[in-house]
């Protein structure tokens, strides 16, 4: 039976439960937008697939970008607010963007394997700027084994947290 | 465990000579005078310019690496602030016996950081709302003003006045210092209190000035927070008493003897900006600006009024819930505790500090994300800024597109610093709670809570850099 007089057992308590419900919050707002996201398959035109792209600080619209290996791909990129870059490190592509006025790409032959690749601002933009990136799908790669890299992580510090605890516990000697 | 530079000879003779921080800031003197020719003169774009690349990528990122091992080391050499110094003393290095300044003492109810706190959170509001780090004439523009600021002010306070009150960086800068490797205090208490009658390292003498942040090396001075260490003070001890250790990193953080309110606001405020600010205002934006483009007249970007007001209400209330959220578990410290807890409030001030690595390792992993991936921009820059030394004028071509590492190994690299933060701060909020309780149970269970609250800014973090892979 829990003593919920004793001091560490109401801490252990309480922290359990605060972190359980701020981190599935935090979870929630990350992730959760995530499952909206819908994807765009561009638009053909002369042959080559046009994607028009919104960009401002600090994300892309639309968030996937969809192609097939071979497809030949144009983008049409304007930012809705300040000065921004759209990289597609992968494809050799780095636009940079003026508030306002739309850049336009060269064409470009998709020949990178099925895979999930990063779009990313390439122009330091504010505090958001490390999270302001998007993908381009190619193909049909199914679930990519990163995505799970954020759940291992935060088991890991979960284990870290709890493992520096059991050994503050465990020490016995007087403090400072 | 410490080592004492000071006792190295070539170390102790450059620091001891008079011009030597002089000598230390006339590089970086130079080196900001192409970053202002550049930004001012140069393509008015971030991603072309040199100064603006420079300034916001390679400058951010040794400035966040020098917290780790240098402390206020940036202070140093800061050119803006030895304008003011200069101004002031008339002599670039040598004590002068008259002073072109007014000498006035700074207003006692502004003897703190609330206003450098406040003036640093409009500066990162104009930053994101105006792009400030993202158009090279604003950058320029920062520099100037920063520049006459700190010469007005010099001019009619005593001291660095603005280096220690007013400079939008300094609770930053000092904050972060917090964390160093590097330390410079006095060697023996005893030699301070009974042995020296004249207190030459904070009142100065007929050779050295006096502390120029106002600290008083040989008494109350106990952490890095204002040290810029301009070794005035090693100079000016006639009892050799100073000295400039490399120590155990993060020792400040639970070693402070007197945290106050005003520092741990800035404390908070700074791992909010790395935090919860970014989070929400990544995940709420596009909805609120539009939402206020509906009641607010659209403008020209970055003029945008929905915008502007969009960011700063976001960051507003990411602020809020940073300041809630250590308030909040500070509460549920002092309820596991129990009745002989401290009150929240002063568990709030004692725990705000220890939070700092968390801030600081973000920092570090947002910047490795963007030097990583964007590595080719650098040199392109700095090639346009050798054809058109130091104008940097040149017509933008591509970008080259070079990047170090992929997404996944970068995110790896980031996932480490972000748990190296987050063990700093559990070991500082651990030695912290061991300060304030006697009985080592109810120090755990003071503990657990704000180790709890770690996790959780941790976990903010992780989810924020590991987005894209989902």
């Amino acid at each position: 039976m829990l003593d919920l007089r004793r001091p560490l057992v109401r801490s252990v308590l309480l922290t359990t439960a605060a972190v359980a419900l701020l981190g599935a919050l935090t979870i929630w707002t990350v992730d959760g937008p995530q499952a909206l996201i819908s994807a765009s398959p561009g638009a053909r035109r002369d042959g080559v697939k046009e994607f028009s792209i919104r960009v401002y600080a600090w994300g892309f619209s639309p968030k996937v970008i969809r192609v097939d290996p071979g497809d030949t791909v144009r983008f049409r990129v304007v930012s809705d607010d300040i000065q921004h870059g759209f990289a597609i490190n992968e494809l050799g592509l780095n636009l940079q963007l003026v508030s306002g006025r739309e850049v336009r790409s060269p064409d470009v032959k998709v020949t990178l394997p099925p895979g999930k690749y990063p779009i990313q601002c390439s122009t330091f933009c504010g505090l958001g700027h490390p999270s302001m990136k998007a993908s381009l799908v190619v193909g049909n790669p199914g679930p990519t084994p990163a995505a799970t890299v954020p759940w291992i992580a935060s088991l890991l510090a979960l284990a870290a947290a709890g493992s520096f605890a059991a050994l503050a516990a465990g020490r016995r000697e007087p403090g400072p | 465990m410490t080592r004492d530079l000071l006792v190295l000879p070539p170390v102790r003779r450059a620091l001891r000579f008079r011009p030597f921080q002089f000598l230390a800031i006339v590089p970086a003197a130079l080196v900001v005078a192409v970053v202002v020719a550049s930004t001012w003169f140069g393509i008015d774009h971030p991603g072309f310019n040199f100064g603006t690349v420079f300034t916001w990528v390679v400058w951010w990122g040794a400035l966040l690496l020098s917290f780790v091992f240098l402390g206020r080391a940036w202070c140093l050499v800061c050119p803006i602030g030895a304008a003011g110094e200069w101004v002031q003393r008339l002599r670039l290095w040598g004590r002068s016996r008259y002073t072109a300044g007014l000498e006035l003492p700074w207003p006692r109810r502004l003897r703190n950081l609330w206003l450098a706190t406040g003036l640093f959170l409009v500066f990162i509001w104009l930053d994101n709302g105006y792009g400030m780090s993202n158009s090279p004439r604003l950058t320029a523009g920062l520099i100037a003003v920063l520049t006459l600021a700190s010469a007005w002010i010099g001019l009619v306070f005593e001291r660095r006045a603005f280096c220690r009150y007013v400079c939008p960086l300094t609770a930053f800068i000092g904050l972060n210092s917090l964390f160093s490797m590097l330390e410079l205090r006095r060697r023996e208490a005893e030699v301070c209190r009974a042995d020296c009658a004249t207190k030459d390292c904070y009142r100065g003498n007929a050779t050295t000035y006096g502390c120029p942040m106002g600290e008083f090396p040989g008494g109350a001075m106990d952490t890095n927070l204002f040290c810029i260490l301009c070794t005035e003070c090693i100079k000016g001890c006639g009892h050799d008493n100073i000295g400039l250790r490399l120590r155990a990193p993060g020792q400040d953080l639970w070693a402070m003897r007197r945290p106050r309110a005003d520092g741990a606001f800035a404390a908070v405020t700074v791992v909010g900006l790395a935090t919860l600010i970014p989070l929400v205002t990544y995940a709420w934006l596009p909805k609120v600006r539009g939402l206020l483009a509906g009641v607010l007249p659209a403008g020209l970007p970055p003029n945008d009024p929905p915008r502007l007001v969009g960011v700063g209400l976001l960051f507003a209330i990411g602020l809020g819930a940073s300041v809630a959220l250590v308030y909040g578990f500070s509460l549920l410290s002092r309820r596991a505790a129990g009745a002989r807890a401290l009150p929240a409030r002063a568990l709030f001030v004692h725990y705000a500090y220890a939070l700092i690595p968390l801030g600081l390792f973000k920092f570090l992993a947002d910047l490795l994300d963007h030097a990583l991936r964007t590595w080719g921009a650098l040199g392109d820059v700095t090639r346009a800024l050798m054809l058109d030394f130091p104008l940097n004028r040149t017509v933008a071509g591509r970008v080259t597109v070079l990047h170090l590492l992929g997404p996944v190994e970068t995110y790896l690299i980031q996932i480490l610093l972000l748990l190296c933060g987050l063990l700093f701060t559990l070991f500082a909020l651990h030695r912290i709670s061991l300060r304030l309780f006697d009985d080592r149970e109810i120090a755990l269970a003071s503990f657990l809570p704000m180790a709890g609250l770690g996790v959780v800014l941790t976990l903010v973090s992780l989810w924020m850099l590991g987005a894209p892979l989902l």
